[in-house]
């Protein structure tokens, strides 16, 4: 029956595969295989035509080579093959004797390319019942779907053999007859006679209707599906001349807008555009899908859309009077494409009680109403003056259309539009940030004002007096036991502090010598500068002294047991305070300041005597130092002197025993070490607890003390070493600039 | 289990622009019922089923646009359809003069359907156009059912629905003997015709 079939005719979509049946579609110019299977049998071509070359190296090869490279190369190859087998006899008649060679000699390859010469002309002549049967993937789907259905086996099978008989009959009548018509009619006849086997036939009795209905829509599915290429706008209709009538006419109504309609298309509403946009998608994938049933799906979803969409415009469910409008201007904008070709489809391949009632009916009805409207559209049926509708036809005259502004055109504002909301939402918060500002400033200053005047209020409810600070009991009972007789001395105890207090008790004891110690005090919190250079030497040339003088020290401290402990915490304390200004030289300046010390006092009282023991200490000093230092320490007396006097009694006992000392005679080192160590300590004891005295140490940063100072650190590095030192660093400078001579002469 | 209506018609709403034929249908198909009342595929196509006689009758109503430059397409509405339900407005007598022309589009369209006129919006005799008399003569004439609405009221609705629903159905029964005598005529005719195009 193949044999007849008219060579005009599409082929099946099975015939397009790959004839390998790999799954994959074939290619005419890959000889019906697809690129893969055709490249992997040219390789093997190749290979034989090789070894061929090799094998048969004799003369003969040359006429055949040429069209053994043609084939090889991919061009129209089933045409040429086509064409050059039939005549091959003649054509090859002087090679043949070549041809019996090769046949003897490379029968794989003979065989193989008979094979495909069998092939191509099986393919045009026979058709596929010669290549083995591959279900493709719809065959495969009909299968999966055969079995799915809730039927007997034997009701499948009845269905399957009517499949087949309904699909052999097809093919039968479209060899035969052209008549479209009279092949619907067998369609549809057959669709009848299956609903009468569903109805009556004993295997198909158990079945339920749902069943029955499915198995009727499986038929329908897949005959259609099946025979799609075939049925589907074929060549003896004018079904395609419609399509692309139509479309041009739909093409040449692009100006038609929703108003030409009066239908209720909000366009420029986004949701509204968005469901005519997913109408318009629905209605053009009608095409894509092959059963009049998919397509007929196709239009109801679309029409669904328009309901939908009509409903929001409405308000209410939308009757025929706006539903109708609506699909047309759908179509007008979606353009179907085969879009006559597909409602012939339907029209003629569906079943026809799908047609005529149910929702696809009328959604399909609808459709058809739609075409002939737009197809026998006038002026009068757009109620618009003929003249204007002929221009807008002919495209003269261009009308600016709301719907083609809408997608264009206010695309760009309706972006605007937008962003000027978001911009207006920005505006407002920021405004509002603003406000919330300004308010929490006016609460800020609302809260300050109340917590001052909170305050004010509670200073006035509870002034601060400050009360005079009471001395311990304790102290003062002891205070006066000490101090006993003078009523002055008691109420300048009064005044002062605890601390006076004890300067108190010390200053009742040396109450007899006060001329004295008021010109020794105010020396006082100067001598740590003097100290400081002076120490240099003594410290490191005199630590065995230092470390000597504990016992002094003791007794020193000993000796003022009289005062009150007070004094003693004091001390303790001096030397931290005394110890951090000058942080990692502490202990030594501790000591330095305690070796320091005595010199002043001596330079307070005995001058001379003074000089004298510094001399006698630094041999090889720089007398400069000595007289910055003795300078400064008399300006420092001069200045001092006046707040000193609080100071009198604590330095006052010390000097008592430093005179005491002094009496003894200042040139034994002994003693003057000793008293060095007496001294220093109260002298410290004194200055660390009252805080005008704290500031001492920080004084000799005054320009003078901090040359000392400064003439200490650096000589006391050079100054230790320095008699040696700067002479060896002299020396070491000589050998260097030497050294660096010698290398240079060298050099 | 069997299918769950026994005579599925298709009727069809025609009639002017604005007649009320939508609401008539959505005042049928929304409207509560006693009978057994389905909105399977969807609000706007419109289906019910109503029990008549005992036999369960499933309603597919196909709505119309009733414009007119609509007008000569409507054709394809009238395919299958087993009663037409012409309506007009009481209120508006140039929809009651179109009834003639929509008739004649009837009788154009389908050989034997039956038919009945129905007046809309009959509820506000103020504004009432259209007198019974009038219209009640001309479908005696035209041999048709007269039924006065009102679709906003629920006025006659379910009435007029049955009337058709009921006229449909005698005739299908009618036309089902008929078919029967017939086939019963003609049954030794079929296998024959059957064979013969088995074998080709």
């Amino acid at each position: 029956m193949y044999s007849t079939k008219s060579p005009s005719l599409r082929i099946n979509s099975g015939d397009l595969k790959c004839r390998n049946g790999c799954g994959f579609y074939g290619n005419t110019q890959f000889d019906g295989f697809c690129s893969k299977c055709f490249r992997e049998r040219q390789q093997g071509l190749e290979r034989q035509r090789k070894q061929r070359v090799v094998a048969s190296s004799s003369t003969k090869i040359d006429p055949h080579f040429p069209r053994q490279k043609t084939s090889s190369h991919h061009s129209a190859r089933a045409a040429t093959q086509q064409h050059t087998f039939p005549p091959s006899p003649s054509r090859h008649k002087p090679h043949s004797p070549q041809r019996g060679d090769q046949q003897e000699r490379g029968t794989l390859k003979k065989n193989a390319i008979l094979s495909v010469f069998q092939k191509t002309s099986t393919q045009k002549n026979v058709g596929k019942p010669e290549r083995p049967y591959v279900p493709d993937r719809t065959e495969m789907e009909f299968i999966t779907g055969l079995k799915k259905l809730l039927i007997s086996d034997d009701a499948k099978k009845k269905l399957k053999s009517d499949i087949q008989r309904l699909d052999a009959t097809i093919r039968d009548y479209l060899a035969n007859h052209r008549s479209i018509d009279d092949l619907s009619e067998c369609v549809q006849n057959a669709y009848t006679r299956l609903s009468e086997v569903l109805g009556r036939d004993p295997r198909f009795q158990t079945a339920s209707p749902e069943a029955r209905e499915e198995c009727m829509n499986f038929f329908e599915k897949v005959v259609m599906t099946r025979n799609h290429s075939y049925l589907f706008s074929p060549c003896f209709t004018n079904d395609e001349e419609q399509d692309s009538k139509i479309q041009k006419r739909i093409r040449q109504l692009g100006w038609i807008t929703v108003k030409h309609l009066s239908c209720g298309i909000d366009e420029v509403h986004s949701a509204s555009r968005e469901l005519v946009y997913t109408a318009i998608t629905e209605l053009v994938a009608m095409d894509s899908f092959y059963s009049p049933q998919e397509k007929l799906e196709c239009i109801v979803r679309c029409c669904r859309h328009i309901f939908t969409l009509l409903k929001h415009a409405v308000g209410g469910p939308a009757s025929a009077d706006e539903f109708l409008p609506a699909l047309i201007f759908v179509v007008l904008k979606a353009n179907p494409i085969r879009l006559h070709s597909n409602i012939n489809f339907v029209t003629r391949f569906s079943n026809a009680s799908r047609l005529m009632s149910g929702e696809g009916g009328y959604c399909f009805t609808n459709l058809c109403c739609a075409i002939t409207f737009i197809e026998n559209l006038t002026a009068v049926s757009l109620s618009m003056p003929a003249d204007e509708f002929e221009a807008l036809m002919k495209g003269e005259k261009v009308y600016t259309s709301a719907w083609e502004s809408a997608l264009l055109a206010c695309e760009g504002l309706h972006l605007i539009s937008e962003n000027m909301k978001k911009m207006d939402a920005l505006k407002r918060k920021n405004e509002n940030v603003l406000k919330g500002i300004e308010c929490f400033k006016e609460d800020l200053k609302q809260l300050q004002a109340e917590i001052t005047q909170k305050i004010d209020e509670t200073l006035i409810r509870a002034p601060l007096t400050i009360l005079p600070i009471k001395t311990p009991e304790f102290l003062r009972t002891r205070a006066q036991s000490l101090i006993l007789s003078d009523a002055a001395v008691a109420e300048q105890r009064r005044n002062s502090g605890h601390f006076q207090s004890n300067i108190v008790t010390s200053l009742s004891i040396d109450r007899s010598d006060e001329g004295k110690a008021l010109a020794k005090d105010s020396t006082l919190p100067i001598p740590i500068i003097p100290a400081v250079v002076g120490t240099t030497k003594p410290t490191d040339r005199d630590k065995p002294l230092v470390d000597t003088k504990p016992e002094p020290v003791k007794e020193a401290l000993s000796t003022p047991t009289q005062s009150p402990a007070g004094r003693m915490s004091a001390s303790s304390s001096a030397d931290l305070l005394y110890s951090s200004p000058i942080f990692n030289y502490s202990p030594f300046d501790t000591n330095s300041l305690g070796d320091a010390a005595t010199p002043e006092d001596f330079l307070s009282g005995q001058m001379p005597d003074f000089t004298g023991g510094i001399t006698n200490i630094n041999y090889d000093f720089d007398l400069s130092d000595h007289s910055g230092d003795n300078s400064v320490a008399e300006d420092t007396n001069i200045t001092t002197g006046f707040n000193l006097e609080e100071f009198d009694p604590l330095i006052q006992k010390p000097s008592s025993s430093y005179l005491s000392s002094t009496e003894s005679g200042p040139d034994d080192p002994d003693r003057i070490g000793a008293v060095e160590c007496e001294k220093p300590k109260s002298l410290i004891e004194s200055d660390s607890p009252s805080e005008i005295l704290l500031p001492s140490p920080i004084k000799p940063t005054s320009a003078t003390n901090y040359k000392g100072f400064s003439n200490f650190e650096i000589p006391s590095i050079s100054c230790n070493t320095g008699d040696f030192s700067s002479l060896n660093s002299c020396e070491m400078a000589t050998e260097c600039l030497e050294g660096s001579e010698g290398v240079a002469d060298k050099k | 289990m069997a299918r769950d209506y026994d005579h599925l018609f298709k009727l069809l709403i025609i009639g002017d622009s604005g007649v009320g034929k939508s609401s008539l249908l959505i005042r049928f198909s929304d409207d509560m019922f006693s009978g057994s009342y389905i909105t399977t595929i969807g609000v706007d196509f419109k289906i019910r089923t109503v029990v008549i006689d005992g036999q369960r009758v499933k309603l597919q109503i196909w709505d119309t646009a009733g414009q007119e430059r609509f007008r000569t397409i409507t054709s394809t509405y009238y395919r299958g359809t087993h009663g037409v339900i012409i309506v007009y407005d009481v209120t508006n007598g140039d929809s009651f003069a179109n009834v003639r022309r929509w008739l004649q589009e009837i009788e154009h369209n389908c050989d034997v359907v039956n038919k009945i006129l129905v007046g809309n919006k009959n509820d506000d005799p103020a504004r009432k156009v259209v007198l019974t008399e009038d219209a009640q003569r001309f479908a005696r004439q035209m041999d048709i059912e007269l039924y006065e609405t009102s679709a906003k009221d629920n006025i006659n609705v379910e009435k007029m629905f049955l009337a058709i629903t009921r006229q449909v159905l005698k005739h299908k029964l009618q036309q089902n003997a008929q078919n029967a005598q017939n086939t019963n005529e003609t049954i030794h005719l079929k296998p024959g015709k059957k064979h013969k195009s088995r074998c080709c």
